[in-house]
């Protein structure tokens, strides 16, 4: 995926080409608050069908930016978690980025997938795929909850039970969007 | 033919306008006029609120011996014989009081005559102080000036207001903008479907537009391009409320497929009240506030410094 083949997730954000994850987060928020219910600045302009609509195009973008930023960037024997920027976790909200906040840990940790998959028994494809939260190649509910809670402890997070709550909401709720 | 003299510069005209009465649009129409006569600009306040005038109260002429009555009943010839001085050097003022009762809708002979008189005013800047409401005499202001501001308090029945105001002036113009493209009739039928076409907003119409008729898609889109409503929050309390401008600019792009200019926030100053007590401009009365300075800053936006 390139970001060209994003375009319209990027508009749709009111994003600048090369926007950071941080950036991201923030536009997201922002046009989440624009379109929320009962909000001033949009309540009166767009009726309650077209304002939920939105609400779902929103998410998608925001979900297909995510996946394409947090995608890995191979380079022939290069380790890719290497390559990522550092992303300081305090900046993350686990609630809404569940998935960047699992990576953000473990780039923290400095731990590889390897070590990880072998400690956890997790495959590695499984575990990049929680992380870049491609909620379309996770396993069924039942599993991916048994991955997000063993894989978050491995990382050493306090509450792994809620992370892996947080963690299926989200996923239920890109099942009931798409 | 006449010649054009050289040295003529046509004044520039703002409308201050947003639908709701009671979001100051007067003190802000008063202020942004003060501010811009101590820049040694020639400005004319025309109170265009003819049901409701009080912009005399407010520039403390509270006898105005010149209004706009006297123009439109030919009792003065032209639109320069109806400006009164204030206290203030190059601020002069049309006053809408004493306006008769059945003056609150002008007809539009009347309207048209102020304003094409308007833009032959001896002046650098016209403000014009729109009415309450969506009436044609608001909007035909609000489209004819070259500035369209409105503005807004952080409430429903003002945000719900200006939406309103700002559908109507869009659609009005949407209609010119049509007959100007020579679209013709089955356009303005078009329009009046859109509902049962399942078009819900203008940015959604455009789109319906250009698909169907790209040539004069293009020409109507040009036009309504031009239509560029400027915005101010005034009386805002809080960081939430201060988003609400931006949130605005970004709820009308995607619904109208318009950039509205955020001119920027008014925060709540008890010294507005103070000062209209007093009857006096509060530039006069609190030079050094907080609403004068957020004054000063919309009038640089305004003005392109």
């Amino acid at each position: 995926m390139d970001e060209t083949d994003l375009q319209d997730e990027f508009q749709l954000l009111k994003l600048e080409s090369g926007a950071t994850l941080k950036e991201v987060e923030r536009a997201y928020q922002r046009m989440k608050a624009l379109y929320a219910e009962n909000s001033l600045a949009s309540y009166s302009l767009f009726d309650e069908e077209e304002r939920c609509a939105k609400l779902v195009v929103i998410e998608r973008a925001y979900e297909r930016i995510v996946q394409f930023l947090l995608q890995p960037k191979r380079h022939a024997g290069e380790e890719p978690a290497a390559q990522c920027p550092k992303r300081e976790t305090d900046d993350i909200d686990m609630n809404l980025a569940p998935g960047l906040y699992l990576c953000a840990v473990r780039e923290k940790t400095g731990r590889s997938f390897q070590e990880l998959s072998a400690q956890t028994k997790i495959g590695r494809t499984h575990m990049e795929n929680i992380e870049a939260e491609r909620f379309e190649k996770l396993p069924a509910p039942v599993y991916l909850r048994g991955f997000v809670l063993e894989y978050a402890k491995a990382l050493g997070i306090g509450d792994a039970e809620e992370i892996a709550r947080i963690y299926l909401e989200r996923f239920q709720q890109f099942r009931a969007t798409a | 033919m006449m010649p054009i003299s050289p040295d003529k510069i046509l004044p520039k005209v703002w409308a201050i306008g947003g639908g709701k009465g009671g979001v100051g649009k007067s003190v802000i129409t008063s202020s942004l006029g003060i501010a811009l006569a101590r820049k040694g600009k020639r400005c004319v306040l025309l109170d265009a609120d003819l049901g409701g005038a009080n912009l005399h109260t407010l520039m403390g002429v509270p006898y105005p011996k010149r209004t706009l009555t006297d123009f439109l009943l030919r009792k003065v010839s032209s639109l320069n014989d109806a400006l009164m001085p204030t206290s203030m050097p190059n601020l002069s003022l049309i006053s809408g009081s004493r306006a008769m009762l059945e003056m609150g809708n002008l007809h539009n002979a009347q309207k048209t005559k102020i304003i094409r008189q308007l833009f032959d005013l001896d002046a650098d800047y016209i403000l014009l102080d729109l009415g309450a409401g969506s009436t044609f005499n608001s909007l035909d202001f609000f489209l004819a000036a070259h500035e369209r501001v409105m503005v807004v308090v952080p409430t429903p029945t003002s945000i719900e207001n200006a939406y309103h105001f700002l559908k109507a002036a869009y659609y009005r113009q949407l209609k010119h903008a049509i007959r100007s493209a020579g679209a013709g009739k089955d356009l303005e039928s078009y329009l009046e479907e859109k509902v049962s076409l399942g078009i819900r907003s203008p940015a959604q119409f455009m789109e319906h537009l250009s698909e169907r008729i790209p040539k004069a898609a293009m020409a109507i889109r040009k036009v309504m391009q031009d239509f560029s409503p400027r915005l101010i929050v005034n009386q805002v309390q809080n960081m939430e409320e201060i988003s609400l401008g931006d949130q605005m600019v970004v709820a009308c792009r995607d619904f109208f497929g318009i950039e509205m200019g955020y001119l920027g926030n008014v925060k709540s100053d008890e010294c507005v009240l103070r000062a209209i007590q007093m009857r006096r401009p509060v530039l006069e009365a609190f030079p050094g506030s907080p609403f004068v300075s957020a004054i000063n800053g919309i009038t640089r936006r305004l003005v392109g410094d």
